[in-house]
Parts: structure tokens; sequence; C-alpha cells
């Protein structure tokens, strides 16, 4: 089911939810790339760092269309 | 009440900024923040490193100020090449920033070109006042700052360049002792790796003090030259004493004493002026000017010895002669900063080395260039192609600014850095939404910027040390956010547009830090080791190619290339192994990644001394089957060093082990003709003795190549090179 999107609210503060799903994208990529570390199967990329960004951005979009609403 | 170092250097740096801020805002300047940016980066351990930062600082401003005008100039209607120009001259600041004495000038060169285009919002036209505007709220940084370093608890390094100095002489002394007293009681010599790096560290440390002190203590500055001398010619005897220890190691088993005339009366003058050298320093007595003297071999019984025993032999005399010669002129050097003499003039011919190494090609250097001139242009295409980017030509600056930060040291991390600078930001939010809007007047103002800069700068400090640049990248971000003026905007948009501008830019430099080649520090280590043997396998066969062959300025410029890599690559392979984390090593433990380095040093040291001999105007004179054995072992060698980086299939290495016995062998069937050679005339006796010193060389790369060699057989490089995440 699709999110209507609308802006999160923590303590009275209104935040974007582009913000809050970027936020969620970025700590899934990192705890990604750890688990990949963790089993050694980082070797198998050329460029781990873009890996992380796209990672990110894959995560971030997920959370946000299934999650939060973007 | 006790206050620790660094909690007072952590007030005098919030004092500053508050002080800044005052002046720059009441006399209504646009970006006080200018100032507050000089004042972070000018903040180091002690007085004398920040001076020299307020100077470079200064220096590089004004230079990058003309060549930005001049640059506009002479493209002011054309962004392409304008922004080619613009590279250019970033890449140069970059290229010679890495091997630069002059570090922080090339930075501030680097970038405050980009930092004045920025403020002038990209528009080609970077403006005199806004020139005008950089230079003034930088010297007033910097002005602040000095003023309070040198008021209040300053921080003088004139004590620190005495203890330096003093701790190295002490080294030098127990050093020299302990291989002396090996030497006279036959005892065997092993090379002992803590003591060197022990000796290398006071080395470096006395580096940094004469830097320091001769910019912030009077008396210092006055005889800054002698000063300068010196530290040349006590690194000089560091590495002599290096060599010498290296040298016993083929020889001390012998009994040295009993081949060499009057080695007691030279072990017994050598250290008398080890003592002396360290009483002028420390107690500021003149030592006694010293009479040149040289070992020599007693003929005779030297002939009774076997051809590898007369080359150890004349390695070591090589070795303790380098050694009488570099004590007379430390001994100099001493007695000029007591008398201000003038014996550093000599010196003054031999800087070649520094200039040569800053201007020869260098692969670490050029890959970095690459990859900050990759961040720029992603950047800079970002912005004119991208529609409203976040941030804008603000995303340009940081990016070069992170970009030329990280060539300085490989221990930032990229995504530590990232994860830090993003919590201090987010701990200064509820000082902007909350504290700032309800100050009443620059006095409650400066009360937050104080506590908050301290609070900053002493927990930065205390985690990652005064001098990291990551501390300097924590204090200045939240600065950035504050944009402290006198026209104050609070807007909840442009903080988070911050979020996703520090995003984009940590994403850019992620894709750059990755071209031409991975930044990996474990790669860029084995990358190096690589590099190092294959120039030394390139030079080690160098002294038997033809006169005619070497004469070309192509092949002259092949050998000086490879010469620069070996004389750069010990510091490039200590450059990356700092960024190695211990807790992180795989594939081999960190003893052997030390030994690996010390090993490497040694064979550069080896290497350096074979191309001198091979260099020398007559280097050898032996029967001809000799130095045909000696092609021999050098092409062996050669073969192995390319083995090892990793250019050749596989070859034993007993096979080096026979083409360097069969030398010897050879030389023990021709000893007598070899004697010959040498009383045939003075010339032959130079040749010989200089062919007697390559048979020792060799011996000692011989045993380094053959450990090295186990070692790297031992070591799993793929494992250790494997890429990580994080």
């Amino acid at each position: 089911m699709e999110k209507v999107p609308h802006d999160i609210s923590f303590g009275g503060f209104y935040f974007s939810p582009v913000l809050v799903s970027g936020l969620l994208g970025v700590t899934a990529a990192l705890l990604t790339a750890r688990l990949l570390d963790r089993y050694r199967l980082s070797r198998y990329f050329a460029n781990p760092p873009v890996v992380i960004i796209s990672l990110s951005i894959i995560y971030s979009v997920f959370i946000g269309a299934v999650f939060v609403g973007i | 009440m006790f206050l620790s170092r660094n909690a007072k250097e952590s007030i005098k740096l919030a004092s500053a900024l508050v002080i800044v801020y005052a002046i720059a805002m009441g006399l209504n300047w646009e970006k006080p923040f200018w100032g507050g940016f000089a004042v972070i980066v000018c903040s180091q351990a002690n007085l004398g490193q920040s001076l020299n930062r307020a100077i470079l600082w200064i220096l590089g401003t004004i230079f990058a100020l003309l060549g930005g005008w001049l640059i506009v100039a002479l493209f002011p209607q054309d962004r392409w090449l304008f922004m080619i120009a613009l590279s250019l001259w970033v890449a140069s600041c970059i290229y010679f920033l890495q091997g630069s004495r002059y570090q922080y000038f090339w930075v501030t060169c680097g970038y405050v070109i980009l930092l004045l285009w920025d403020a002038t919002g990209g528009d080609f036209s970077i403006s005199y006042e806004e020139g005008i505007l950089r230079v003034q709220e930088s010297s007033l940084g910097i002005i602040v700052y000095v003023l309070i370093s040198v008021l209040i608890w300053p921080n003088c390094s004139r004590e620190e360049l005495y203890e330096a100095s003093v701790e190295l002489l002490e080294s030098h002394r127990l050093f020299a002792i302990s291989c002396f007293s090996r030497l006279l009681n036959q005892e065997k010599v092993e090379i002992r790796p803590e003591n060197r790096v022990e000796l290398l560290k006071a080395d470096a440390r006395l580096q940094i003090a004469i830097d320091d002190a001769s910019s912030d203590s009077y008396e210092i500055w006055e005889c800054r030259k002698q000063w300068g001398y010196f530290g040349v010619c006590a690194s000089a005897m560091t590495q002599s004493l290096l060599k010498l220890e290296e040298s016993l190691g083929l020889s001390s088993e012998l009994g040295v004493p009993n081949y060499f005339i009057g080695m007691k009366e030279y072990v017994k003058d050598m250290e008398h002026r080890f003592t002396q050298i360290k009483l002028t320093i420390s107690e500021g007595k003149l030592a006694d000017n010293v009479k040149e003297r040289s070992v020599h071999g007693d003929l005779e019984k030297i002939k009774e010895l076997s051809t590898f025993e007369t080359a150890a032999l004349s390695v070591t005399k090589r070795s303790l002669n380098d050694l009488e010669v570099d004590s007379r002129a430390l001994i100099h050097s001493v007695n000029d900063i007591k008398n201000l003499g003038y014996s550093y003039v000599k010196y003054l011919g031999e800087q070649g080395a520094y200039w040569f190494s800053l201007i020869m090609p260098d692969p670490d250097r050029l890959a970095n260039v690459v990859r900050v001139l990759v961040g720029i242009w992603i950047a800079y295409l970002a912005y004119l192609f991208v529609p409203d980017m976040l941030g804008g030509l603000l995303v340009v600056l940081l990016i070069t600014v992170i970009a030329i930060i990280t060539t300085l040291s490989s221990q930032v991390r990229l995504f530590e850095t990232c994860f830090f600078v993003i919590l201090v930001c987010l701990m200064s939010a509820p000082l902007y939404f909350f504290v700032m809007p309800k100050l009443y007047g620059f006095y409650s103002l400066g009360l937050m910027i104080f506590i908050w800069t301290f609070i900053l700068c002493y927990f930065s400090t205390k985690a990652f040390g005064a001098q990291s640049m990551t501390r300097v990248l924590v204090l200045i971000f939240p600065q950035i956010i504050f944009n402290f003026s006198n026209y104050q905007v609070y807007n909840f948009g442009v903080y988070t547009n911050y979020f996703f501008m520090f995003a984009i830019i940590f994403c850019i430099l992620a894709i750059s830090r990755n071209i031409p080649f991975s930044s990996h520090p474990e790669k860029n280590f084995k990358k190096n080791v690589d590099r190092f043997l294959n120039s030394s396998a390139c030079l080690v066969v160098e002294g038997d190619i033809p006169v005619a062959k070497r004469r070309p300025i192509y092949h002259q410029l092949y050998v000086l290339y490879h010469l620069n890599i070996i004389m750069v690559s010990h510091k490039n392979i200590l450059y990356w192994k700092e960024g190695i984390s211990e807790s992180r090593i795989r594939g081999m433990s960190k003893e052997q990644m030390d030994r690996i380095v010390d090993l490497l040093m040694l064979i550069a040291n080896q290497i350096k001394i074979l191309y001198g001999i091979d260099r020398a105007e007559l280097n050898f004179v032996a029967p001809k089957k000799i130095i045909r054995e000696a092609f021999i072992w050098r092409c062996l060698a050669r073969k192995i060093f390319f083995y090892l980086s990793g250019k050749k299939k596989k070859i034993d290495i007993n096979s080096l082990m026979v083409g360097y016995k069969r030398i010897f062998d050879r030389a023990d069937i021709d000893v007598s003709e070899l004697m010959e050679l040498r009383e045939s005339s003075a010339e032959s006796r130079e040749g010989v003795s200089n062919f007697l010193y390559f048979l020792g060389v060799a011996h000692c790369i011989n045993n380094y190549l053959a450990e090295f060699f186990h070692l790297s057989e031992s070591v799993d490089w793929k494992y250790f090179c494997e890429e990580r995440f994080l």
C-alpha cells in the first residue's frame, strides 16, 4: 500500500519525509556494508564507496515509498 | 587551579573566536566567518606551529588572490577555459604541497581562489573588494589568535627544541656506544629495529622542533640558519649510524679491531666527540675542534682474509669514515649555534635533493591530483547542469577543501569524518534553533560561542589530537551552519539543506577518491612496495649498462625517476601505513608489516649506495671473470626484485644465493690478481676498493632480499589488499 507523503513530527518539529527516509536509508546501507565486510563479500565489488552510496539511495527510496511516504 | 594544556589551548581558541567575531561584527564586516576560519586553522599544538601556519596562510591567500585575478583577466568570458585554468592552478598546488616543507602555503593557494570565486557567486569576477575583505578578515583572525597565544599561557617551543636536541644526541651516543662495544668485543651485531625506530623518531622530532622554535623564539630565530644546519648534520649522523649498524652486521664477528689500525683510539675519540656534542647543547660548553681522522686497514693481515671478508671490512671502513666526517660536521654545527658561525654556508649548495624530489613525477602525488580534480569537476558540472542544486558553488568549494586535506594524511577516513561532522552539526541544532534566537546582544552570543567552542575543541583534541585534520573539520563545519553575522537569519530549510549538501559532498568524494585507482591504504601500501621493488630492479643493473647507452636524456630521466622512487618510497609507504588500522590488518601480523617496512628501508639504503658506486667516475677495477660474475648476480637480483614486485613469474631465491656465492668463489680464485691490480696505480687502487665495496653492498642486498622474499611469501597479500566497505 502506498503511503501518502506527509511531514514527520518529532517533538513538535516537522521534518521533511525525504530527510527521515534518507537517514534510515543511510543507516540501513551502513548495516548492510558492515555485514558484507563481516562475511568477506566486499571483495566482489570493484568500488565499495559507490556501492554504499547506491545502497543508500535504493534503501531511501524503498523506505520512503513503502514506510514513510515521499 | 591546575589546568591541562588541552584545556588552556581550548580556552585560548574560544577566546580568540569570540574576539574575532566581536571585532568583525562591530565593524559591520560582511563575512565574519572568514576570520573565525583563520583562527581555527591557526590553532596548533604550540606557538611556533601556529605562527608558521599564520604566515603561510597569509602568504598563500595573497598568492591565490594574484593568481585568481590573473585567471579572471585572461579568461573573463569563457567558463570552460576559466575552469581549465582554475583546475591547472589547483592541480599544481596539490602536486607541490605533497612534497613541500611549506604544505600549508600550497593548501591555502589551492582553495582560497575557489573561496573567492564562491563569494562572488561564480560570475567570473573575483572582485578586488572580496579579495581585500578576505585578506583583511584572515589577518584579523591571525593577529588576534597570535596575540592571545603570545600573551596567555604561551606555549613556546624553545624548551622543546633543547629537549629534542638533547634526546637525539643522547640517542646517537647510546647507539654509537652499543655499536662500538659490540665491534670491540667481536659480538655478532644484529639489527635492532626498535632502536632504529626510536632514533628516527627522535630525528623527526628535532626537525619539527627546529621549524617551530625558529618561529616563536627570538633567540632561535637569530641563529635559525645555524639550527637548520645542525638539523641537517644530525640527520646525516642518524643515517650514518644506521648504515654503520648494517655494515657491522657483516663484519663484527671477524674481529674488526685486528684489521684496522688504531681502532681503539678511534672508538675513544668518537665517544668523546659524541659526549662533547651533547654537552655543547645541554650545558653551553664549546666543543673542542677535532682533527680529521680516517680508519686504515692493516694490509698484511687483510691479505690473509677471503674476498668476502675483505668486502665486509671495506663496507665497515667506509661506514666508520663516514661517521667520522659527519661527527666533525656536527661539532662545527653545534659550535656555530653558540658562536653564530658560518659553516652552514657549505650546506647551501647541497639543497638540490629537496628540489629534485619536489619536481620529479611521483605516481602517488599525481593520483592525488587526479582525485581532487575529479571531485571538483563532478561538483562543477552538477552545479552547471542540475537545476537549483543544493549548496551550489559551496559544494565545489567544500569538496576542494576536504579533498585537499585528505591528500595530506591517509588517516582521514571519509566515512568517519562524515559521521563526526554530521554528529557535530546535529549537536549544534539545539543552539541554532532554541538558543540563538533568544539571545539579546553580543555578550550573550559571545558567551555561547565561547562555551560551544571550548567544549568542541577540548573533546575533539582529546579524540583526534591537536594536529588532526578531522579536528579542524569538526570545528569548522558548525561555524558554516551558524554563519554568525549582524543580519542573522534562522531558517529550518537552510539547516536541513546543509545535511543534504554534506551528503552530496561526501558522495562525490567517495566516487572521486577511487579515481584513477582506489585510495584504500592497504592497496596503496602494496602498490608502493611493488613500485619500490620495480625501481630497485631497474637501478640494480644500472652499473652494467654501457656508458654510450647511459648518455641519452631519456635514459637519464628514466634513472632519475627510479632514483626518486627509491628516495621517496619509504616516506610514501609510511604515509599509507599510518592509514592502516592496527586492529584491522588482515593477511599479515603487525610485526610482519613493521618488518617489511624496515627491510624496505634497509634495501633502499643499499640501493642508494650501489647507485653511488655505479656513478663513481672509476667504478670497478677487477679481473674480467669476476666482473662477469658480478653482472650475473645483478641480473639475478633484478629478476628477484621483478618477481617480488609482481612482474615476473616465480623464481627460486636460491638461484640468487648461488649467483652471489659464485662471485666470491671466483674472487677467491682470482684474489692475487685483484691484489696485483690494487698495487699497480692509485686509480686502480680506488677501483679495486670500489669493487670490494660493491661486494659488501651485494652481500647486504642479498641478505635483506632473501629475508624479504621469505617474508613476502609467508604473507597473504591478496587478503591484505582485499577491498572493504568501512
